[in-house]
């Protein structure tokens, strides 16, 4: 791997809780840029806020760059972890250069006036530490693990990584190198059904993948394609070190005191929402009628809840009515901005009644105590993974948005960001699917040739 | 310190960083270098300290022969059960292939029972044993140790191992490769061992008796032989009953002597083998030829180091750093002495010549002295590593306890090992590392007892070879050049 950076794939799961009262969702416009989005939250299956959250705390805000920065405190070993996450990925390719936002994540390794190539990941090499690099459909992260020691000048690093890169016709023929080493990512369904699920066109196409016209950039075309998509405005720098979060708070500042003032910018990355009693029925070659596929909202806790949702669908009991080799399966593909919760049903003529009546017995409250047990036990996973400083760094970069864009620090508890607190209450029995697991809001995915909706 | 001094700094432990294209800088920023100032340690004190911040553990020997520490840290989330089983000093054990289907069992079996109860397992090779590890939430303790007993409790799990035997043969499908078969057999060498025990094939695994699997077994899992590191939220007294079930369940055969220290059990009492030579000069070392077929050719060479005191340690760690910026140096510690292997991967056309650098190479780093500066930052670099690993691992203290039974003396000792070593590593000494380096590291005039070996070469490269050095086939018997 190139400077023995790994390109890790988008980071673990998150928790979900479906709100108390399901609302009818409207279509929103995925991918769609905002300077002042309404974020999507961690709506709680109850009333609870974050108020009411208790527990450990840190630090959140936004600089008058416009970058949003977290500080979380952990003291257990002399380590910091580091994550500067950028709001762009592969889905935000132009349709006549495929593959752009990959390579350009790639180029801003090259450095700039400060620092030489592969200077950025040197520096936390030669300290013991490690780097990578996660490129996702709809981020970009830039993390690192360093001994305490190396904190402020992998700080500093951060600080220059998106400021003027270095751009030269020889250094974007290596970075081209690099990025085609990546294998594309696996993902359980075809990208075309990915995009129609997330409703958001740039998804169907493999954005690891590089194409001619991206060998054919000047300098200038490369430069500008970083100055638009690689911004302060768009990125979170997170850092998790033993260091008391008003301590470094003033470190940071300093750093990026010289860039010149920016409104935060949001981009809404909420799926699509569809309504409705039956699945869109969406044609794709090689299938058989037995997939559907539902998008869930990019944040740890709408994560979460799927996981939980789905580790229950695959432990239910068959039902006496169900032909004896119904059965219904399901799985995540995780990802903190484009997660998709799939479920195939095999073993019986009708698959679509098959997932409806599980749904009813979940959602009816019927087996309370098997969505209890799940959630006991991703709440368990998410507590053990989350007590070291890179895992946390990671999740808290995947936090759903600030609610509040303008310049400032706000204390908030971690649990609320990294998702654990709507994941900490106990399952109740009126808790059901949020609408976006409901039945209609799914897409169904049949053989080109039969591309009906189901009977309701 | 502003951003560019920083970069400054930054751009001198950069220098091996090299063929990434050009920067728009046409001329290196003007920095001052002065090399061998006392470096500021005060930074990185801090990674002096990999120990566990709270009291020493709790020792036991249970009913069954097991000996356990408990390392209690106080609302700690997850339990770590590490169990470490020793396989370098019973015959049973010394063969790779034994080894290696008995491990895979132990994962499988483990897994198998583990994976519904939100028990995650791992197994480790380390210098002369196994080592199995169980993570689980603070509150599953018992259910971990339950787990773990019964597994090893098995008398004879013949159908695990033949699952675990066809797994091995499947995954050692296919010739080895040169740079395997020339590690496997220096180690063996510097052991002296036969080959056999460092290196597993799926042919060797195939044709394993089933009494061979099962003796192995039962050799491998009695808890006479074995010890169990447990890092844990809890106090051990809340766990007197599980311990006891699993000191009732988990019992070895037979009777045998029971040694009463971790340390006795875990390392092997045999002396690596001395050998009376030097590379290119007298005495000379032949160069042993592995067989195998051509390709990827590589001369490994290496020798036992002393490390048996702190300080003996931090200098082959330093020397090892030091050489690693210019050559493939790898070196392995198992108690009072480390293993030092150089990798040379020969070029097609002039192998004897690429050999002769790599020797010139190293004697020129074992006769240089070394900057202050420089030895510090490789210090750093290495605690540095350890720190984030440790972290990488979930702050599991059983695996640097595991390393530190590797640096210990006697069981007393281990819990300062790693803090020891560490500030032993702190303070470097440019002069005692250079004449350890002289008298250790140089191929031409140091102590004797270097080993070399080609693995993949071809005959035309072995013939090359043979001009600046004489050559021995794999019975060592001499060859002609």
């Amino acid at each position: 791997m190139v400077l023995g950076l790994a390109v890790a794939g988008p980071a673990s799961a998150g928790l979900y809780e479906p709100p108390a009262e399901p609302e009818p969702a409207s279509p929103t416009e995925a991918g769609t840029e905002t300077e002042d989005a309404t974020p999507p939250s961690p709506s709680a299956p109850t009333e609870r806020t974050e108020a009411d959250v208790e527990g450990p705390t840190l630090i959140d805000g936004v600089l008058p760059s416009g970058l949003r920065v977290i500080l979380a405190q952990d003291t257990t070993l002399p380590v910091a972890s580091v994550v500067l996450a950028i709001e762009t990925g592969t889905e935000d390719d132009p349709s006549s250069q495929p593959g752009l936002v990959h390579a350009l994540a790639y180029h801003l390794l090259q450095g700039n006036r400060e620092m030489p190539p592969g200077g950025a990941t040197a520096l936390v090499h030669d300290r013991g530490g490690i780097a990578s690099l996660a490129i996702g459909p709809a981020q970009v992260r830039y993390e690192s693990l360093v001994p305490l020691s190396a904190l402020s000048d992998v700080l500093w690093a951060e600080s220059q990584r998106l400021r003027a890169p270095t751009v030269s016709a020889e250094l974007w023929s290596s970075t081209l190198r690099w990025a085609r080493r990546d294998k594309s990512r696996a993902w359980r369904i075809p990208r075309a059904a990915m995009a129609v699920a997330h409703g958001v066109p740039g998804l169907d196409h493999d954005g690891r993948k590089g194409s001619t016209p991206l060998a054919q950039m000047v300098p200038r075309a490369i430069g500008q394609a970083l100055a638009d998509r690689f911004r302060y405005e768009l990125a979170t720098l997170v850092v998790v070190s033993p260091h008391p979060p008003q301590q470094l708070r003033e470190t940071i500042e300093e750093l990026f005191a010289d860039l010149p003032p920016q409104p935060r910018r949001l981009r809404n990355r909420s799926p699509k929402q569809r309504v409705g009693t039956v699945p869109q029925a969406v044609p794709i070659a090689g299938e058989k009628g037995q997939r559907f596929v539902w998008p869930v909202e990019p944040d740890p806790a709408h994560l979460g809840e799927a996981t939980v949702w789905c580790k229950a669908i695959n432990r239910q009991r068959r039902d006496k009515q169900e032909p004896a080799r119904a059965r219904l399966r399901c799985h995540l593909d995780v990802d903190p901005r484009r997660a998709t919760l799939i479920l195939l049903a095999t073993g019986v003529e009708d698959p679509t009644e098959l997932v409806r009546t599980r749904l009813a017995r979940l959602g009816s409250g019927e087996e309370t105590r098997l969505l209890e047990r799940q959630r006991q036990v991703v709440l368990r996973d998410w507590t053990l993974s989350l007590r070291t400083p890179l895992p946390l760094a990671r999740r808290l970069a995947n936090s759903a948005p600030r609610p509040d864009t303008e310049p400032g620090w706000t204390e908030r508890p971690v649990d609320w960001l990294t998702g654990v607190a709507s994941l900490d209450q106990r399952w109740t029995r009126s808790q059901t699917f949020g609408p976006h697991l409901q039945l209609g809001a799914a897409i169904f995915l049949v053989p080109p040739e039969s591309n009906e909706e189901p009977t309701p | 310190m502003s951003a560019r001094s920083r970069f400054g700094r930054a751009a001198l432990a950069l220098a091996v960083v090299a063929g990434l294209g050009a920067c728009k800088r046409s001329k290196a920023p003007l920095v001052e270098e002065v090399w061998d100032e006392a470096p500021a340690s005060g930074q990185a004190e801090a990674l002096g300290s990999l120990a566990p911040p709270w009291s020493a553990p709790t020792r036991a020997v249970l009913d069954s022969g097991l000996i356990t520490f408990w390392l209690h840290e106080p609302d700690a989330p997850a339990t770590h059960l590490r169990v470490l089983l020793p396989v370098g000093d019973r015959p049973e054990l010394q063969s790779a292939a034994v080894v290696a289907v008995l491990e895979t069992h132990l994962q499988q079996s483990l897994a198998t029972r583990a994976r519904s109860q939100g028990i995650s397992v791992e197994t480790r090779s380390a210098p002369d044993r196994i080592e199995i590890v169980l993570h689980s939430a603070t509150a599953d303790t018992s259910r971990a140790l339950s787990t773990l007993g019964r597994v090893l409790a098995a008398r004879s799990p013949s159908s695990g191992l033949e699952t675990a035997r066809a797994e091995v043969a499947g995954r050692l499908e296919g010739e080895p490769t040169a740079d395997e078969r020339a590690t496997a057999a220096l180690a063996a060498t510097l052991l002296g061992r036969r080959s056999s025990a460092q290196q597993a094939t799926a042919k060797a695994v195939t044709e394993l008796s089933r009494d061979a699997l099962l003796e192995g077994w039962e050799q491998l899992v009695d808890p006479r032989r074995a010890v169990l590191v447990v890092h844990s939220g809890h106090e051990a007294s809340l766990y007197r009953a599980a311990l006891r079930k699993l000191a009732d369940g988990w019992r070895g055969r037979g009777r045998r002597p029971v040694l009463d220290s971790a340390i006795a059990r875990l390392r092997t009492a045999s002396e690596p083998s001395s050998a009376p030579g030097r590379l290119l000069a007298e005495p000379a070392t032949p160069m042993h030829i592995v067989p195998g077929p051509e390709g990827s050719p590589v001369v490994m060479i290496g020798r036992v180091v002393p490390t048996r005191s702190a300080a003996d340690r931090s200098l082959a760690r330093l020397a090892q750093r030091v050489l690693q910026e210019e050559l493939d140096a790898r070196l392995v510690i198992r108690g009072d002495h480390g293993l030092f292997m150089l990798r040379v991967p020969l070029s097609g056309r002039e192998p004897e010549q690429t050999v002769t650098e790599a020797i010139d190479a190293l004697t020129s780093l074992a006769t240089t002295r070394q900057p202050q500066q420089r030895l510090f930052q490789a210090a750093q670099l290495w605690l540095g590593a350890r720190m984030v690993q440790a972290s990488l691992d979930g702050e599991d203290w059983t695996a640097s306890w595991s390393d530190a039974i590797d640096l210990a003396e006697d069981d007393d000792a281990i819990v300062g090992a790693l803090a020891r070593d560490a500030r032993s590593m702190l303070e470097p000494d440019p002069e005692a590392l250079q004449q350890w380096l002289r008298q250790w590291l140089d191929p031409r005039s140091s102590e004797p007892g270097w080993r070399w070996l080609v693995a993949g070469a071809s005959d035309r490269q072995t013939r090359r070879l043979a001009r600046i050095t004489p050559l021995a086939g794999a019975d060592g018997e001499s060859l002609a050049p």
